[in-house]
């Protein structure tokens, strides 16, 4: 067995000497790469300008080569800044695993500053699960540790043809070390040896055996704050695309950067004031609030009460049995059991919502076990064993899979006969198919509708070919809108965002109301800039009831950039980007047909309300008009 | 026949005793006598501000809708507070 130490046949030596830095801001060490000097060297400080740069890692000539950052992206960062350069730079017709794709990376505005629960990154790319754009994010140190390395995004560009590798970031460093030692590993163990050999405090991301055998539902990885590898940009397959590059690891190590510039530290004070306030403020997100109490699983009974909790394939809204997977199951669980809650997912969070699940006698942590994630590999699969469902979700996050996308997979799988619903032990062995890359795992690894058609099952819950997520559309029709318009494929958090008036959006809040264009498309509008702003979504609830803490979410993004942009100017740059994702959609063969959820929700009633999705193709298309 | 109270959280402290899976506090009472999600409330000892979400046979529902021998009443805690309100709107 290979130890940590084990990494032999480094590649090229990247390192820059440390006594060269730029001469005009200490911290900054002159990017380049290669083993000799070049020409170009990008350090060009000069008083007022960001020094932050974009790494361009191509895997072809195993080069990570610093470039300035060009006016046009300088105040975007997160999913505005991945989609941008996605947009730009990815052909939209290539295949998502050839050589054209690209695999962006790009921490938020305020990530690495003292803005609270802020620690999110966003990982860009084409999707292959979706066949379009897609963003996925995280909050994990690694973003913070990023940012304050001076790196506003990474592109991965090219294919290494031999082997795959880790790329070592830090301070006037690029190493590439050959990674080939952890191929066919599980992540906990990868994570662990890594932390070992590169410091405790080494950040890391990484794509697992599901991304090594281009699994469209393999996610990117990131570590928690004890080091496993539970924090995941899990949708959209952006794992395989990772792979694909011939990229497995990322470390990186932020010791002596320059630190996120702030342009006017009073404005950005101020506004992170405002929301601390909020957030302290608010029910949701205030300590000892729902969040830090029992996490996002306290949504299991919330949820199921209200009719709208998928059980077993999207076959019930309903089942007295959730409880018993429920958030307060969990958190007396992990109590009694001596894990952690709550917890941060990142440094500076101050909503907590996070947590450590652990086995009987507090053994083996598997990080935190998210309502969805309870919902996808519990529930929708008839399990309701919380230690089933958390050896799922080790697997998923030791395999690099989605869990939602898992979890649907699952039970489409369950609903085609390859195991029993409820059979926890039966699912837990389906996910050793992934890792042993047998035929029935790799179909698996390519989730819900690829697994559909393999055992022809016509209860399928996607949409772009993206599962759905825990909130049945049929009795809560608004999510269904933003399931099927958003350019991301179903996705719940694309919706989240601030209140209607705000927006100026006519939509009525009746769940079984089907005028829901308007408050749809608002929603995601205001989402794109808070998945920008490197904020956690979860500052959504304080932001849409309380209006100040929405001013001082958009006055602390000034505060870095030195802009003046307004609540509208930041609701409207979240306009851009679905504007430009759109067109990278459009461009890549997607239609109004696209736009559509599941054909079964139409027809197949929903117990216990018994309703069907019914909001009109029509009103679908208002949502983008163009 | 009676209304079925289910209490999550906090509130199982409320019910003498449990259902099936240990996990929900069920408590019966007679329709003739609460004629409101708000007077269950108050039969409980609790206030409004105790309570977050209701639910009433499935239907996310205010404090004032009326109840009768048959129905399913939900209470949530206060610290359970978590709908996404512009996807969900409480039936009056």
């Amino acid at each position: 067995m290979r130890n940590s130490r084990d990494f032999g046949n480094r590649a090229e030596s990247k390192c820059f000497p440390e006594h060269i830095q730029s001469p005009v801001f200490p911290g900054i060490s002159p990017c380049v790469s290669g083993n000799l000097f070049r020409k170009k060297r990008f350090y060009s400080y000069t008083g007022g300008e960001s020094t932050a740069k974009i790494l361009r890692v191509d895997m072809n000539k195993l080069k990570a080569t610093c470039e300035d950052v060009p006016d046009k992206w300088k105040n975007l960062g997160g999913r505005a800044l991945t989609s941008s350069i996605v947009a730009e730079e990815v052909p939209a017709d290539c295949h998502p695993l050839g050589p054209n794709n690209k695999l962006v990376f790009a921490p938020g505005i305020v990530t690495g500053t003292s803005a609270p629960s802020s620690g999110r990154i966003s990982v860009g790319g084409k999707s292959p699960l979706t066949g379009g754009i897609k963003e996925a994010n995280a909050g994990s140190s690694f973003a913070q540790k990023l940012a304050k390395l001076g790196i506003k995004a990474i592109i991965v560009q090219g294919q290494a043809k031999d082997k795959c590798y880790l790329l070592n970031i830090a301070k006037g460093k690029r190493e590439f070390l050959d990674a080939s030692p952890w191929m066919g590993r599980g992540l906990y163990e990868a994570y662990a040896q890594l932390m070992e050999k590169f410091g405790k405090d080494a950040a890391i991301c990484s794509t697992g055996i599901a991304g090594e055998i281009s699994g469209a539902a393999a996610g990117v990885a990131f570590n928690d704050i004890e080091g496993m590898p539970s924090r995941y940009a899990g949708r959209g397959g952006l794992g395989a695309v990772m792979a694909t590059r011939g990229l497995k690891f990322i470390v990186v190590d932020d010791e002596g950067g320059p630190g996120v510039e702030i342009a006017d530290k009073e404005i950005f004070k101020a506004g992170t004031k405002k929301l601390v306030a909020a957030l302290h403020e608010h029910a949701i997100t205030k300590p000892g609030g729902t969040l830090s109490s029992y996490g996002t699983d306290a949504l299991i009974n919330v949820i199921n009460e209200a009719g709208a909790l998928p059980h077993r394939n999207f076959s019930s809204g309903y089942d007295e049995l959730a409880p018993l997977v429920s958030g307060e199951k969990k958190a007396e669980t992990i109590k009694k059991r001596g894990g952690e809650r709550p917890h941060v997912c990142s440094p500076g969070c101050i909503i907590q919502c996070s947590e450590v699940w652990v086995k009987e006698g507090g053994k083996d942590p598997v990080g935190v076990l998210e309502y969805e994630s309870v919902w996808a590999l519990g529930p929708n699969c008839g399990i309701y064993n919380l230690d089933d469902v958390g050896e799922l979700n080790r697997a998923c996050n030791d395999l690099g899979v989605d869990t939602i996308e898992m979890g649907d997979t699952i039970a489409v799988a369950m609903e085609g006969g390859v195991a029993k619903f409820g059979d926890g032990k039966r699912a837990i062995e389906l996910m050793d198919e992934i890792r042993r890359k047998t035929p029935l795992g790799r179909i698996l690894a390519n989730g819900t509708e690829f697994t559909g058609k393999a055992f022809g099952v016509t209860r399928v819950p996607t949409v772009k070919g993206q599962g759905l997520p825990a909130y049945d559309p049929r009795p809560i029709k608004g999510i269904g809108v933003t399931y099927a318009t958003t350019p991301m494929g179903a996705d719940h958090t694309a919706g989240y965002a601030i209140a209607p008036e705000i927006l100026g959006v006519g939509g009525k809040a009746d769940p079984l109301d089907t005028k829901k264009a308007d408050l749809s498309r608002g929603l995601q509008q205001a989402t794109a800039f808070i998945d920008t702003s490197g904020y956690c979504l979860f500052t959504a609830f304080a932001i849409m009831d309380i209006p100040s803490g929405m001013e001082g979410m958009v006055e602390s993004c000034n505060g870095v950039l030195g802009t003046n942009w307004s609540v509208q100017d930041a609701v409207n740059l979240g306009a851009k980007v679905l504007a430009t994702e759109r067109k990278f959609n459009k461009a890549a063969g997607f239609t109004k047909a696209h736009d559509r959820l599941a054909e079964f929700f139409k027809h197949e009633p929903l117990p216990p309300k018994n309703v069907v999705y019914d909001v009109p193709d029509a009103e679908l298309d208002k949502v983008y008009p163009d | 026949m009676a209304v079925k109270v289910k209490l999550y959280g906090n509130l199982r402290s409320k019910a003498t005793g449990t259902d099936m899976t240990g996990e929900v506090g069920i408590v019966e009472m007679d329709g003739g006598k609460v004629r409101t999600i708000a007077d269950i409330v108050g039969v409980l000892g609790l206030k409004e501000e105790d309570v977050s979400h209701l639910f009433l046979n499935n239907d996310y529902s205010a404090l004032a809708r009326s109840v009768k021998d048959g129905d399913v009443v939900a209470i949530f805690p206060k610290n359970m507070v978590l709908l996404y309100k512009w996807y969900f709107h409480k039936k009056e």
